[in-house]
């Protein structure tokens, strides 16, 4: 049975209508989520941050490195960090969880981001580095700077992962009931 | 009384007296890697004190107490390491916790003891040389044999820049151990005004079969004229292997806690498939002297010990151990461990006492325990030895460095 032109043109408007609302519903609930998530991200991010920064004044001030390794090793188990690493005063990295090397773009831009840290206390920035993608990096100085400064960096791959995820997930369920509706006996 | 009753009472007399003279058991708590990437590290410490409590506790125990050892595996990582101390401190009710291995382990765990410290809970010589069981606010609670990666570091890094190998490099395990190697290579080369030149690092628990080529050309593209490893023998025998396949011949150093002989069998191994010299240019700091100089009258007891009693690992942990390592650095220390903590429970009272084992440590005034370098103890301070031995390898063999030149630049 041939399907008759005007019916054939309604179903293309249809699907193609359906295409924008389901569109437009994941672009905003996707963008709501990335924005929520990146939200969580920094909070969690800039806790770990102030801990490291607040505990750390006694260790780099009285005590060993090892000692400090063992707080920032803690921090780096946590979901979602890509790193965490701390720098003395003078903006030399004294501890961090880099393997098998320090990214040459932290080295780079490091004391850059320790004057940044100084100054404005929490401070935020973005890199892309490789094996690690793109990374919020949230800073804070240790005592005002004279001590050095604490970095810990966060995947935002996870985040975008998340939203994709999440996406396709919605997206299937719309094309689902659309299908489902659209094969029921019952007109539209 | 009947004749009769006579017989019971001796006969119940013949049955208990032995039971009830004998007095309760010294428990001591060990948590060390019996299962990971470095068991043989605890392993070995284990045998080695073992050798050395099995012969103490045939001949009686101290002050007629045998001593036991409970044994709790952590693979070498921090969270089972506190989970075990917990459980030995206040299930087992241990007298005191001992032979511990690893710097990751020991760092978390030391704030443990500081809650314990109204009961007095003292950890004997953790089988590592990082600094937070020596510097306040820990130091309290535990104490040392072995000389410190501070003072290993530096004696490698004195004698590099006296034969004019100023570019020192660093690879080292991405953990609290690595780090407390780093630090003192950092610390020992600021006294020349030198810097790393460069450092890389590998993540704990990393195997002798995982590429560390990463790891060698960063090190080779910063121009380093000289390697300090601060790892395990199955990584650091790794960047070994993948220095000398890329042609990189410079010194590479370790430090004691390697576990020399794991490593030499590795590379010995590896040598043997690819036929290639592995084991030139290798250094390696001890923290005692060779563990076959016979001339020493602990390497002997040593020697004997372990022959007549050849400890296994801990139960469940029964992988034996291959005739090459029969004696060992690490069994070697575990030993002398042992020995030095009998001594001190002979002093803390009988029966031993908690509160008297500060007072029995710093008791300890150049106690001879065979190798000709006396140990001390003191109010401050609460490491025994502060000697390092350097050694190169030879015919698979560790040899005592006795002239650098060889590796002048």
């Amino acid at each position: 049975m041939r399907m008759s032109r005007i019916f054939r043109k309604v179903m293309v408007a249809q699907v193609l209508l359906f295409a924008v609302i389901a569109a437009t519903t994941s672009v905003i609930s996707g963008w709501d989520l990335y924005r929520y998530l990146t939200a969580q991200f920094t909070s969690k991010g800039t806790a770990i941050v102030r801990n490291i920064a607040d505990s750390g004044v006694d260790i780099l001030v009285n005590r060993d490195l090892s000692t400090l390794q063992s707080v920032v090793d803690q921090f780096a188990e946590t979901d979602g960090v890509a790193y965490v690493y701390v720098a003395d005063a003078s903006g030399t990295i004294v501890s961090h969880t880099f393997v098998p090397v320090i990214p040459p773009e932290i080295i780079s831009t490091q004391s850059h981001i320790s004057q940044q840290a100084t100054v404005r206390g929490i401070s935020i920035g973005y890199f892309t580095l490789p094996g690690l993608g793109k990374v919020q990096d949230i800073s804070s100085p240790i005592l005002q700077g004279k001590a050095g400064s604490v970095h810990v960096g966060m995947r935002m791959q996870v985040i975008q992962a998340i939203v994709w995820h999440a996406i396709g997930e919605q997206q299937t369920v719309l094309w689902g009931i659309f299908v489902i509706l659209r094969s029921s006996p019952w007109p539209l | 009384m009947s004749a009769r009753r006579l017989w019971m009472c001796a006969l119940l007399l013949f049955f208990c007296v032995p039971v009830l003279a004998q007095k309760p058991e010294i428990p001591i708590g060990v948590s060390a890697d019996f299962s990971g990437a470095s068991k043989f590290l605890g392993i070995e410490l284990y045998r080695g004190s073992m050798a050395y409590l099995d012969a103490v506790n045939d001949a009686g125990g101290v002050n007629g107490r045998k001593i036991k050892l409970y044994t709790l595996n952590d693979g070498y990582n921090p969270a089972p390491a506190i989970t075990n101390t917990i459980q030995l401190v206040e299930r087992e009710k241990v007298f005191l916790l001992f032979d511990y291995v690893g710097t990751p382990t020991v760092t978390r765990v030391l704030p443990l003891l500081k809650i314990y410290k109204n009961q007095n809970v003292f950890l004997f010589f953790p089988f590592t040389g990082a600094q937070p069981q020596r510097d306040p606010p820990y130091s309290d609670f535990a104490f040392n044999l072995r000389t410190s990666y501070r003072q290993e570091t530096a004696g490698l890094v004195d004698n590099f820049v006296k034969i004019g190998r100023k570019r020192v490099a660093v690879f080292y395990q991405a953990d609290a151990y690595g780090r407390s190697g780093w630090e003192g290579v950092r610390l020992a080369l600021s006294k020349y005004n030198l810097e790393i030149v460069a450092e890389a690092t590998y993540r704990r628990g990393a195997t002798f079969s995982d590429s560390l080529k990463q790891q060698v050309d960063h090190l080779r593209s910063a121009n380093a004229d000289a390697v300090i490893s601060i790892g395990t023998y199955a990584p650091c025998a790794a960047f070994i292997r993948d220095a000398r396949d890329a042609g990189w011949d410079v010194p590479i150093a370790n430090v004691s806690f390697v576990g020399s002989a794991f490593l030499l069998n590795l590379l010995a191994e590896e040598e043997k498939k690819r036929t290639r010299n592995y084991t030139a240019n290798l250094i390696n700091t001890e923290i005692l002297p060779n563990f076959d100089d016979v001339s020493l009258p602990a390497v002997k007891e040593f020697h004997e010990l372990m022959d007549r009693y050849n400890p296994s690992a801990p139960e469940g942990f029964g992988a034996a151990t291959k005739d090459e390592f029969k004696y060992n650095y690490v069994s070697f220390e575990g030993f002398l461990n042992a020995k030095l903590l009998v001594e001190i429970l002979k002093r803390a009272g009988n029966p031993p006492d908690r509160a008297k084992i500060r007072s029995a440590v710093a008791s300890i005034h150049d106690f001879d325990l065979g190798i000709k370098t006396p140990v001390s103890f003191g109010a401050d301070k609460n490491q025994g030895m502060d000697a390092v031995y350097f050694n190169f390898v030879e015919n698979y063999r560790l040899v005592p460095i006795t002239d650098w030149e060889r590796w002048r630049k």
